[in-house]
């Protein structure tokens, strides 16, 4: 059975929300049932084989050829499966995304990992603002599973995070980390200010020396057994992370947000 | 799963004296243990005293009490490296390591004895290997009744 693919017509002027071809809501459905879907477009409803051409038919298996970054939505709740993004994609990228995967070719807008609860995500191009935290008013970001970015990614980055890992290759934004409860950031380029502002619990793992605020104090250099065995866990990765001569185990430990409870920290590499 | 259960029939009781205690800071990890592996060899020479945990060396300590009112022990965060930047601790700058060397013993007098050689057997080995200094703590007396100072012990 070949993978299901929906390859685009033509780039529609409105957004379009994709969360409908997902695997699970996908399952049991002919090719002729799915085309006959409706997706929203702007203040429109389309039928699926409107802009896209569909081929194949393994719905747990599906491939978006000539994406571009207005289609939202992509993967929102998925609960298996995967999906590969050929282009770009729009905002809430894996939103809510439960089990599975996803990978992008190339760039992300806002809230990619919103919300995700399990699964793996990569990104291969840059990320926007508010990758892995929680939609606004809400209190929980991400909940578990593992992003990775190979490029850059915007401000607010685990913004509210509650679990998982959030992997950066490139350069953060402002506000890495904020707001965080618990969960693992670690970016290899260089971030923005106010690293941590706010965050609670966590850890963010850094490959270059930040602009700490005030408020994180310096808890001295450490050996720390931890860390090999967690950089041993990302061995499988198509990633640098997965590369042993990225890895360390000594860093400098900086504890904080004391403006709020504190216990977050920040491991920078020595 | 081994095939047999080999046990005492019988075991004897009596009280004693539990909790005296050594605190090694040294510059890393391997210091520490190095320090307290040969500290543990001499005490363990000595009689009447026994060094209730494994290989007698004590990585995670506590402290008594805590902020929860169910909770009878807590990390001992003075003591602890990694938190020295964000609560009010006993630590310098240069301390990476702090382990602990916990010794039980029929008698004050026989705790006292073996901390005595722990303290010297630390000292043998001197702050050029790592070993910066020797602590010892009584949580502000809340461990007990017994308590021992270590220069009095040295005197």
């Amino acid at each position: 059975m070949s993978a299901l693919v929906f390859s685009m017509k033509h780039r529609s002027e409105q957004r379009v929300d994709m969360s409908p071809l997902v695997c699970n809501k996908l399952a049991g459905k002919s090719p002729s049932e799915i085309a006959a879907m409706l997706l929203q477009n702007g203040k429109n409803s389309i039928r699926v084989d409107e802009i896209f051409n569909i081929t194949g038919s393994d719905t747990q298996n599906i491939i978006i050829e000539h994406s571009f970054g207005k289609l939202d939505f992509i993967g929102k709740d998925m609960e298996g499966g995967s999906i590969s993004v050929e282009g770009d994609c729009g905002a809430y990228l894996a939103m809510g995304m439960k089990a599975g995967q996803v990978k992008v070719l190339g760039d992300a807008s806002l809230f990619a990992a919103c919300e995700m609860r399990n699964g793996y995500l990569e990104i291969n191009g840059n990320a926007g603002d508010f990758i892995g935290a929680a939609l606004p008013g809400n209190k929980k970001g991400m909940c578990g599973g593992t992003v990775l970015v190979k490029g850059n990614v915007g401000e607010r980055a685990g913004d509210h995070m509650r679990r998982g890992i959030l992997l950066i290759e490139g350069d953060a934004g402002d506000y890495c980390g904020s707001r965080m409860v618990a969960g693992t950031i670690a970016v290899m380029g260089n971030t923005g200010k106010l690293l941590g502002y706010a965050m609670r619990r966590g850890t963010i793992l850094l490959w270059k020396q930040p602009q700490l605020s005030v408020t994180f104090n310096d808890c001295g250099s450490h050996t720390l057994s931890f860390l090999p065995v967690m950089f041993s866990s990302f061995k499988n990765l198509n990633s640098k992370f997965a590369d042993n001569a990225t890895w360390f185990n000594r860093a400098q430990r900086f504890g904080g947000d004391i403006a709020v409870t504190g216990r977050g920290e920040v491991l920078v590499k020595i | 799963m081994d095939g047999e259960f080999l046990v005492e029939e019988t075991s004897g009781q009596v009280d004693a004296i539990g909790g005296g205690n050594l605190l090694i800071l040294a510059e890393s990890e391997e210091d520490a243990l190095n320090a307290c592996e040969k500290a543990v060899e001499a005490m363990r020479k000595v009689p009447n005293v026994i060094l209730p945990f494994p290989g007698g060396v004590v990585r995670s300590g506590s402290k008594v009490g805590s902020k929860y009112a169910s909770l009878g022990a807590s990390t001992n965060d003075a003591f602890c490296p990694t938190l020295k930047g964000i609560t009010k601790t006993e630590l310098s700058r240069e301390i990476e390591s702090v382990m602990e060397i916990v010794i039980d013993g029929l008698t004050e007098e026989d705790i006292k004895k073996a901390m005595r050689v722990g303290v010297e057997t630390f000292c043998s080995i001197g702050a050029y290997n790592g070993v910066k200094r020797i602590s010892a703590e009584n949580y502000g007396g809340k461990l007990g009744p017994y308590h021992f100072h270590l220069q009095e012990i040295m005197e």
